[in-house]
């Protein structure tokens, strides 16, 4: 994950680029060094070769006593015998560095002399009528002062190219920090939390300006909700007085002997299950519009559970399982808890084969609700969209409900600051957890 | 609910009148508590549960006993409620005023102290 970001690409590609520039530059100086170096040595080696053919030009007895490892001079005649030659090379056989020098100096870089193991720089001269010089000085400079800034380079530019990298990571980090602190804002801003904005600090730079185009957006996204809240609201409230009308009308022709109509009754229930939608969608767009209007006093989640679990005996449908119902505190808007935990219960009762079990108890600081029937239960791959508006899992769990009412639940729940989820469950059915902060 | 508990107790000729143990005093009628002077805040169940130690004070009552007389007797929840009740009171009545009137008589019940701990 790392090694795919800005920061770590951006800090390998400085690095490559300059230690590839760095062995250039570095290959480059060794050569120039190198080649500077012999200039002079040649140029040695020219000034002592002149000074030799003077002296042996004018005739006079020469004597190249001097010589060392440094140096050493050979002057062999034309029948290929040394005529002279410095202490170092006395007695030795005429050197051969495989040219014969017809005209002009010839330089060469040998090893093997009989002078000594390193490699010397020799110049080999024809001397016309006298025969061929050859004048040499130790090669060992060189190789000193290369392999001297070898290893130099060689501590120094890993220790560059080690900071460099350092340098360009942490300045890259500072750089995209902004970057990902927007990333991490503008993920934790969620569908109901649409009026936070991003802060924006440096005015006018690039990431300014992306705060800016976020918070645009944001506005906008805010604005376009809020309208379909309003929508939803509106058109839900203007649906209930007719709703109403209607079913008083229903009521009183199914009352009256004389004009009854047996097609009313299953209208009469439309008209309910209509009903409660609308209020659902009411609730719901309400809930959305205001979540912080609540009066929060100390609840007994018990009393909340033992009220509606009563209520669900009465109806006959299904047993009702209350062994578990322990004490919890908790702090809550009565009659929103009230229509969570009602919710939850319509719904287990509606997906219950025979039996709908309800537990309540003080768990990790939280009062804790589990409500499970014994239905066919959630299919995995639904787990999460149960919560979701209008949601039908699929033939087994739809019914008479109106797919709002997971949703209310969850979101008065989460309005109190709890959780409402689906447990995995080790029996049959389906099993829902609420968690609510406990009081005090 | 509670409120038509509270009629019917009083229908059924149960005293309204306020009652205590010590300072620990409540009124029935108007369902508020005090310790002291200093009034105290508790839920209406919470309340159910001191009213009927405070009326029995100085009996020890089961968990049984609690849970019938406070709860219907078609109370069909886990008894260990009775607990949480009681550890609760005890954080309202009790440990604010460094007081012990409802005391935990081992392997039977619970007993509140006639004279409010």
């Amino acid at each position: 994950m790392e090694n795919r970001s800005i920061r770590f690409r951006i800090t390998a590609l400085a690095t490559t680029a300059v230690a590839i520039a760095l062995l250039v530059a570095g290959t480059a100086l060794v050569l120039l060094q190198r080649s500077s170096i012999i200039a002079t040595l040649d140029s040695g080696l020219t000034q002592r070769a002149d000074d030799i053919t003077t002296l042996v030009s004018s005739g006079s007895p020469v004597s190249l006593a001097q010589g060392s490892n440094e140096g050493f001079a050979q002057l062999v005649g034309p029948d290929a015998k040394v005529l002279i030659s410095t202490a170092n090379l006395a007695g030795a056989p005429p050197l051969d560095i495989g040219t014969t020098a017809e005209d002009g100096d010839v330089f060469a870089t040998i090893t093997g002399l009989p002078v000594d193991d390193d490699s010397f720089r020799v110049l080999t001269r024809r001397l016309d009528d006298i025969g061929v010089l050859h004048v040499g000085t130790t090669f060992d400079v060189v190789e000193e002062s290369t392999s001297a800034l070898l290893g130099a380079l060689t501590a120094t530019v890993p220790l560059l190219l080690v900071s460099l990298a350092l340098m360009t990571w942490w300045l890259v980090g500072r750089t995209l920090r902004p970057v990902e602190d927007l990333r991490a804002q503008v993920a934790e801003i969620g569908a109901t939390d649409l009026h936070r904005r991003v802060p924006q600090h440096t005015p006018g730079d690039e990431i300014d300006r992306l705060a800016a185009t976020m918070n645009e957006m944001l506005s906008r996204l805010e604005s376009a909700s809020e309208r379909q809240r309003h929508f939803v609201a509106d058109a839900s409230h203007e649906l209930r007085s007719p709703l109403t009308r209607m079913r008083n009308i229903l009521e009183v022709d199914i009352s009256d002997p004389t004009r009854r109509d047996l097609a009313y009754v299953p209208l009469l229930s439309e008209v309910d299950e209509m009903q409660r939608l609308v209020e659902d969608l009411l609730a719901l767009a309400r809930l959305d519009d205001s979540p912080a209007e609540l009066t929060l006093t100390p609840l007994d989640l018990d009393d909340l559970v033992l009220r509606e679990a009563r209520r669900l005996r009465d109806r006959n449908r299904v047993e009702v399982d209350t062994s578990g119902v322990s004490g919890a505190l908790v702090l809550g808007d009565q009659g929103q808890l009230t229509r969570a935990i009602r919710n939850l219960l319509d719904n287990a009762e509606r997906h219950a084969h025979s039996q709908v079990t309800l537990s309540v108890i003080e768990r990790d600081g939280m009062g804790t609700i589990v409500v499970g029937d014994d239905g066919p239960g959630v299919p995995e791959s639904s787990a999460q969209r149960i919560f979701e508006r209008f949601a039908r899992i699929d033939e087994a769990r739809s019914g008479a409900g109106t797919g709002l009412g997971l949703a209310i639940s969850r979101r008065i729940v989460e309005t109190h600051g709890g959780s409402l989820r689906l447990v995995a469950p080790d029996r049959e059915g389906a099993w829902f957890e609420l968690r609510l902060p406990l009081a005090d | 609910m509670a409120r038509i508990r509270a009629l019917l107790r009083r229908s059924s000729g149960r005293d309204p009148a306020p009652v205590g143990a010590g300072d620990l005093r409540i009124d029935p009628g108007q369902r508020r508590v005090w310790r002291a002077e200093t009034e105290i805040l508790l839920t209406s169940r919470q309340f159910d549960v001191l009213e009927f130690l405070i009326r029995r004070a100085g009996q020890v009552l089961s968990k049984t006993e609690i849970v019938a007389g406070v709860w219907d007797y078609g109370f069909e929840g886990d008894l260990n409620i009775v607990e949480v009740y009681v550890r609760r009171l005890r954080t309202r009545v009790d440990e604010p005023f460094g007081r012990n009137s409802i005391q935990t008589v081992r392997g039977a019940g619970y007993r509140l102290a006639t004279d409010g701990g």
